[in-house]
């Protein structure tokens, strides 16, 4: 959590719109990818972080700050995003093409095509897990919040968030263990 | 090659972020409410108290309101059923009067506004009197009904309690079952409950299970679960202060242990056979079950179903003997029951422990205490090869 992060929201409360363009600044992108890996499309994803962030000034007020601001904002872009799956009743994943097609900012010598097929594998394989693993790993792994942070953000405790990252990396595990000896893993999807 | 937790974990880690639209920051910002206009549905805009809330309070007045005029009519209604009942009585007292009058004794008409004014109450008085006396006749013949029903129910009091002393032994036997049944139940579920403590102990302290009873009290609702309701021998404890090894039936085998072990057996019945494992279910054994399947090694009970898991050695020859039977051979220390200082293997868990008198297989087969088709490997005895690891992934 940012230092200022309280002085921050004073300042919003207050009707500083300069803070508020600041709060933007430093969550925008990690809830827009959160929401992106979520529901598979970039042109949702850019609606549905609106909708958080105007769903965040609604609530401002109501901030306690017994949370952090990352974890506050990823909670309710989570809840925008469980109202959008219901109203549309639909789930989609990113899928394996997308996955590999996101740059991840290092050289991709040949030496490193095994760990890219570990990656895709799993990352294939976290969008098969259930709704409540797959967002907690989405929360603590690839948006490096902090056991708290995903515990606050999911209104859990923090021994729930352990048990459901433990669980999600045995059931990964156990999903990667026959794909990843066959080399024509890819002609068998992981089932969602 | 299968991936380790440290690979899995740093490639979730590693996951790639996908970049925002370009144009989203300016939508954000557009988004963001001006000052002294609230977004609607920000709590400075929210509507005020009455506003919330007029659907209930109108409903509300409406009721309080339907409930006045309901009374009010109620106390009307009262009040002219008291004037018709005047009215009955007052044309009551004139029909008696007239009749009074045409019996006429001579009397002045002065005199005999007197007398009817007596004979009112005269008459209410007759009629009360005859109301009783109807009333005490139907109690007579209530009574005189209920006593001729007397010997009646006497008989079948009689042939209730033949039926109980005549009930056939399979009744008998198929009501002690259900109640058997229901013990072992109640059983199960304290196992079940001493799991799940043990279990929530584990989470709080790096997953590491209570080295006794009394640590995971704070785990535990009541010490009642820690007596089997078949167990007449123990007593629940009235609180944790003055808990004791006689307010426990159950056998506590996983000290200090770790949930990486899910065939070890946590508690253990010795009346049910029932087990709590250390992934937190229980299992209903039977005694030949129990026999077979219940295997010591290491110094830890294990429970091998259905061969899953099953020991690739040779089982120790103490494996399938209980812990009372290794305490009386000199296997247990007597004054610790629950914590073996000595390994089926003959060594001892405990290296500055004293080694305590062991058994060979000679001697457990003098003794009976080895299946009778065991043979001795050779001549020259071997040592038993090490228990079985489990590996803890």
């Amino acid at each position: 959590m940012h230092a200022d992060d309280t002085q921050l929201i004073a300042r919003i409360r207050g009707g500083d719109r300069a803070a508020a363009t600041t709060l933007v600044d430093r969550h925008y992108a990690a809830v827009y990818a959160f929401l992106r890996r979520l529901s598979g499309s970039e042109a949702d994803a850019a609606d549905l972080t609106q909708r958080a962030f105007v769903r965040a000034w609604q609530a401002i007020d109501r901030f306690a700050g017994r949370s952090s601001v990352a974890s506050w904002v990823h909670g309710i872009a989570r809840h925008v995003w469980l109202d959008w799956l219901r109203r549309n009743h639909r789930e989609t994943h990113p899928g394996d093409a997308w996955w590999e097609a996101q740059p991840d900012g290092a050289d991709r010598p040949d030496a490193r095509v095994a760990q890219d097929d570990l990656a895709a594998a799993v990352y294939a394989a976290v969008d098969g897990l259930p709704e409540d693993l797959r967002v907690t790993v989405h929360l603590h792994y690839y948006q490096e919040l902090s056991l708290q942070e995903t515990a606050l953000a999911l209104e859990i405790a923090a021994s729930t968030v352990k048990h459901r990252l433990r669980a999600a990396v045995q059931q990964l595990r156990s999903l990667l263990a026959e794909p990843l000896s066959n080399p024509s893993r890819t002609s068998h999807p992981i089932p969602r | 090659m299968k991936p380790t937790d440290q690979d899995l974990e740093k490639v979730l880690h590693n996951a790639p972020k996908p970049a925002p639209p370009s144009d989203l920051r300016g939508k954000l910002e557009e988004a963001i409410p001006r000052p002294g206009r609230r977004t609607p549905g920000a709590s400075g805009s929210r509507p005020g108290g009455l506003r919330i809330w007029w659907p209930a309070l109108a409903s509300t007045g409406l009721a309080v309101a339907a409930l006045a005029v309901v009374s009010t009519q109620r106390g009307q209604i009262n009040a002219l059923k008291e004037s018709v009942e005047a009215l009955k009585q007052e044309v009551r007292s004139q029909e008696q009067a007239a009749a009074a009058r045409s019996g006429g004794s001579g009397s002045s008409p002065n005199g005999s506004s007197g007398s009817q004014a007596a004979q009112v109450p005269l008459a209410r008085g007759r009629a009360e009197l005859e109301r009783l006396r109807a009333e005490t006749g139907r109690l007579q013949a209530e009574v005189a009904r209920i006593e001729a029903l007397a010997p009646e129910a006497e008989k079948m009091r009689t042939e209730l309690g033949n039926l109980a002393r005549q009930a056939m032994p399979e009744e008998i036997q198929a009501l002690d079952e259900a109640h058997e049944k229901a013990l072992r139940i109640r059983c199960v579920n304290n196992l079940k409950q001493l799991g799940l403590g043990a279990r929530i102990y584990a989470t709080d302290h790096q997953d590491v299970l209570p080295p006794d009873i009394r640590s995971m009290s704070n785990e535990l609702v009541t010490p009642k679960v820690l007596v089997c309701p078949a167990d007449t021998s123990r007593q629940v404890a009235e609180s944790w202060d003055t808990f004791g090894s006689a307010n426990m039936s159950y056998e506590f085998l996983a000290a200090n242990g770790t949930e990486t072990e899910p065939q070890r057996v946590m508690f253990k019945c010795p009346i049910h056979n029932s087990v709590t494992l250390c992934d937190g279910s229980v299992q209903q054994l039977s005694p030949e079950r129990a026999q077979r399947e219940l295997v010591w090694q290491g110094g830890k009970l294990w429970l091998f179903s259905h061969g899953a898991g099953a020991p690739t050695q040779p089982a120790s020859p103490t494996a399938a003997m209980d812990p009372e039977m290794m305490r009386r051979y000199g296997l247990l220390p007597p004054d610790d029951p629950g914590a073996f200082v000595v390994n089926p293997d003959g060594t001892a868990a405990d290296p500055n422990a004293a080694p305590q008198p062991r058994m060979d297989l000679r001697m457990m087969q003098r003794y009976g205490l080895l299946p009778p088709d065991f043979q001795p490997p050779s001549e020259e005895m071997e040592p038993i090869e090490e228990p079985l690891q489990e590996d803890p992934r």
